[in-house]
């Protein structure tokens, strides 16, 4: 190549050639497929009370796998922390009671109860309610609701998905609305009043 | 400077640009947020393919119960407009500041109020009649209903009245004709719904108001214009514009106009005049905050259609059964009625719906499947003095503005009438042999139905309402209010139509004044 020919010493425009990016297909992997995971709020005890609802709620049937086999503790374990205060204290509130119960009734924690002992601990809470009314009654309100999280958690996680795919029946989409010209600028505003 | 300046363009502000557009008004429209495209703000995704699967996202919009992973962001931030309430008394105010607002996203019932509801006072003697009669708003019923397409049947009941409809002759499922005959055998009135149709099933302020202001050539819209304060001439008293924030710069501007037309909704208006001191010689801005009780209700199972053996044409479809109750005979424990919305369901049954877990509850919901059929309320909330909203100075919003404070609850009227209809929701579901797998007796927090309404109620007289009978202000005549903040009463009835109707009206109203040099 001559002088003549040679490319312009830098700076060029720093946008050139971004046009190429749409060519380019990037696979990505699942964080948890290459990452360690640790309990970032609940304590191991609870963690592992969550994890014994897991399997108790919502084992494997039918193929499908399980909350367990879907990540729905761990998920739930950063759900959960990442929630306002009263939910953050619903649940500790009654991952703690669960061990205290299961302990007063068959002199182990919740994490190592029987199925049957599960049972006798959780049963007589159970309700039936309706969209956005929870039972009220504390323990209750709990199992119910911890009850439903785990199932959204685990029917709409992607190992769930995976599997539905390859029983050739793929999951739903449904319209997701990005952030919709998101404020970016934080004002340092006063009252501003007449 | 323009003839009109309109604050907010959901299907109040939107009907009103048209309106004004139309007789050849120049009109500015402001709006709090931006223009949503579907191609660059929306895409198709499944559950686990967002950040929280589905889940609303965690510390976000705690009090939109109708949010998920998936629209979680149409609605306005808390954080950002924040409100306060007693934390004894939550309020949950659903906003949408998106252009076209909440007439994006609503249900599309439409139902006429009646003249029980526009005269409740001299019917049971609570509270305030309207200034106006059904006759008065039926001409722009039926303009409004045109426009938004509304199909709905014929009935005939004055409790109901029947509208310019595109006549729905569908039959109803059997297990809805099931109800209907149950409701028949106790003179309970059963019928089809009624539902804005729009264009292509949008019924949007958007899409059916706006292009036709458009198009005369007389609107200029101004979105994510976050509205602070209304200004007012010190010579004359009157409004004449208004100060408004760049929502994205927090750059300060101010328009001017001859009338201004508050179209933010019911809260948003009350609040924007609350912080301009304006308009209250009343005393009643912020009063008789209502909105409608939703949430109580039944789940039910038809057990023809259990275990997967439903027949064609059982399942499926939807109705209501419009007010009953306080129209002759007179109930001891409620005033004024409820409708229930009748839903028949022909896919997956909520795992709620039975007190189980594991491999038993899935046995059941493969057994109930298509076999749901649901009754919830949509009941009056009676306009009470008390019920109120005023301004927390102590907390402001992101661009500076003091926020709103809500007071309210429900009363033994609300309470009262929502156990009555679980209960002739069981008898009826009985009646028809259907199974009774949930109920709840107790209704959504206040706010939750979406549709707040009063708190600048009209009337004749400037001591007892804050507009006249035209959503003009009693105090300053180049100041209107065309949302629901104008009602008198709640009704049961969803507010869309009558707010469409009434700023019809009451722009109609402006521009004659405006031609006539009154305003």
């Amino acid at each position: 190549m001559s002088a003549a020919e040679a490319p312009a010493p830098a700076p060029v425009p720093w946008t050139l050639g971004i046009g190429q990016l749409e060519s380019v297909a990037i696979p990505t992997t699942e964080p948890q497929a290459v990452g360690q995971f640790d309990a970032v709020f609940f304590r191991a005890e609870q963690m592992a009370t969550l994890r014994r609802l897991c399997s108790v709620m919502l084992p494997p049937i039918a193929g499908r796998p399980g909350a367990l086999e879907c990540g729905t503790p761990e998920f739930l374990d950063v759900f959960i922390g990442e929630s306002d205060e009263d939910i953050r204290q619903l649940y500790q509130t009654g991952l703690d009671w669960l061990s205290a119960e299961s302990m007063k009734a068959f002199g182990v924690v919740f994490g190592k109860t029987s199925d049957g002992q599960a049972d006798g601990v959780l049963r007589p809470w159970l309700r039936t309610w309706m969209a956005d009314h929870l039972p009220t009654e504390p323990r209750a309100h709990f199992v119910n609701a911890v009850h439903a999280d785990i199932r959204l958690a685990t029917l709409n996680s992607p190992a769930w998905d995976r599997i539905l795919t390859s029983d050739g029946h793929p999951p739903a989409e449904k319209l997701y609305w990005l952030p919709i010209e998101p404020d970016v600028f934080h004002f340092d505003v006063k009252q501003r009043a007449r | 400077m323009a003839d009109v300046l309109i604050i907010g363009s959901g299907h109040s502000g939107g009907i009103a640009a048209r309106t004004l557009t139309a007789k050849g008004i120049s009109c500015v429209m402001l709006n709090a947020g931006p223009i949503v495209s579907l191609k660059e703000d929306a895409e198709p995704r499944t559950s686990s393919e967002l950040p929280f699967r589905g889940f609303r996202p965690p510390g976000r919009i705690p009090h939109v119960f109708q949010a998920d992973g998936f629209n979680a962001n149409v609605w306005v931030d808390e954080k950002e407009v924040p409100y306060t309430y007693d934390a004894e008394d939550p309020y949950n105010w659903v906003r949408v500041r998106l252009f076209g607002g909440r007439s994006l996203f609503w249900s599309r019932q439409s139902f006429r109020l009646s003249d029980y509801e526009l005269k409740g006072k001299s019917h049971d003697g609570f509270g305030e009649d309207w200034p106006i009669s059904l006759a008065d708003l039926a001409p722009y019923y039926s303009r409004a209903e045109q426009i938004l397409r509304v199909r709905g049947r014929l009935e005939h009941l004055p409790q109901f009245p029947d509208g310019n409809f595109l006549t729905d002759q569908s039959e109803f499922s059997g297990s809805l004709q099931q109800i209907q005959a149950a409701a028949g055998r106790r003179g309970i009135p059963f019928s089809k719904q009624r539902r804005a149709f729009g264009i292509d099933g949008l019924a949007s302020s958007v899409n059916l108001f706006i292009p036709d202001a458009l198009a005369t050539g007389n609107l200029q819209i101004v979105p994510n214009a976050v509205v602070r304060e209304l200004s007012v001439d010190r010579n004359t008293g009157l409004v004449n514009g208004a100060y408004f924030i760049e929502r994205l710069t927090g750059r300060d501007l101010f328009v001017s106009a001859r009338a201004v037309v508050l179209a933010a909704g019911t809260l948003e208006s009350t609040r924007l005049l609350l912080n301009s001191k304006l308009a209250n010689s009343s005393g009643l801005v912020g009063r008789y905050l209502m909105d409608q009780i939703y949430g109580a209700g039944i789940t039910c199972s038809v057990p023809a259609a259990q275990g997967g053996n439903a027949p064609p044409g059982l399942m499926g479809g939807a109705a209501i059964i419009p007010r009953f109750r306080n129209l002759t005979a007179r109930s001891d424990k409620f005033v004024r009625g409820y409708a229930l919305n009748v839903s028949s369901a022909t896919g997956p049954i909520e795992a709620r719906n039975f007190a189980d877990y594991g491999v038993s509850l899935q046995k059941k919901l493969d057994l109930y499947y298509g076999s749901g059929l649901s009754m919830m309320i949509m009941g009056e909330v009676l306009g009470r003095y008390e019920n109120h909203v005023t301004i927390d100075k102590d907390v402001v919003d992101s661009w500076g503005i003091p926020v709103l404070r809500i007071d309210t609850r429900y009363t033994d009227n609300e309470f009262n009438m929502a156990r009555d209809a679980v209960e002739v929701a069981q008898e009826l579901a009985g009646d028809a042999g259907f199974e009774v797998l949930a109920s709840n007796v107790v209704p959504n927090p206040p706010g939750y139905s979406i549709h707040e309404l009063g708190t600048c109620r009209m009337g004749n007289d400037p001591r007892q309402s804050v507009l006249n009978p035209w959503n003009q202000s009693h105090d300053i005549k180049t100041l209107f209010i065309v949302d629901a903040s104008s009602f008198v009463s709640a009704g049961w009835q969803n507010p869309t139509l009558t707010i469409v109707a009434l700023a019809m009206r009451s722009s109609e109203y402006l521009a004659e004044q405006m031609r006539l040099g009154n305003v």
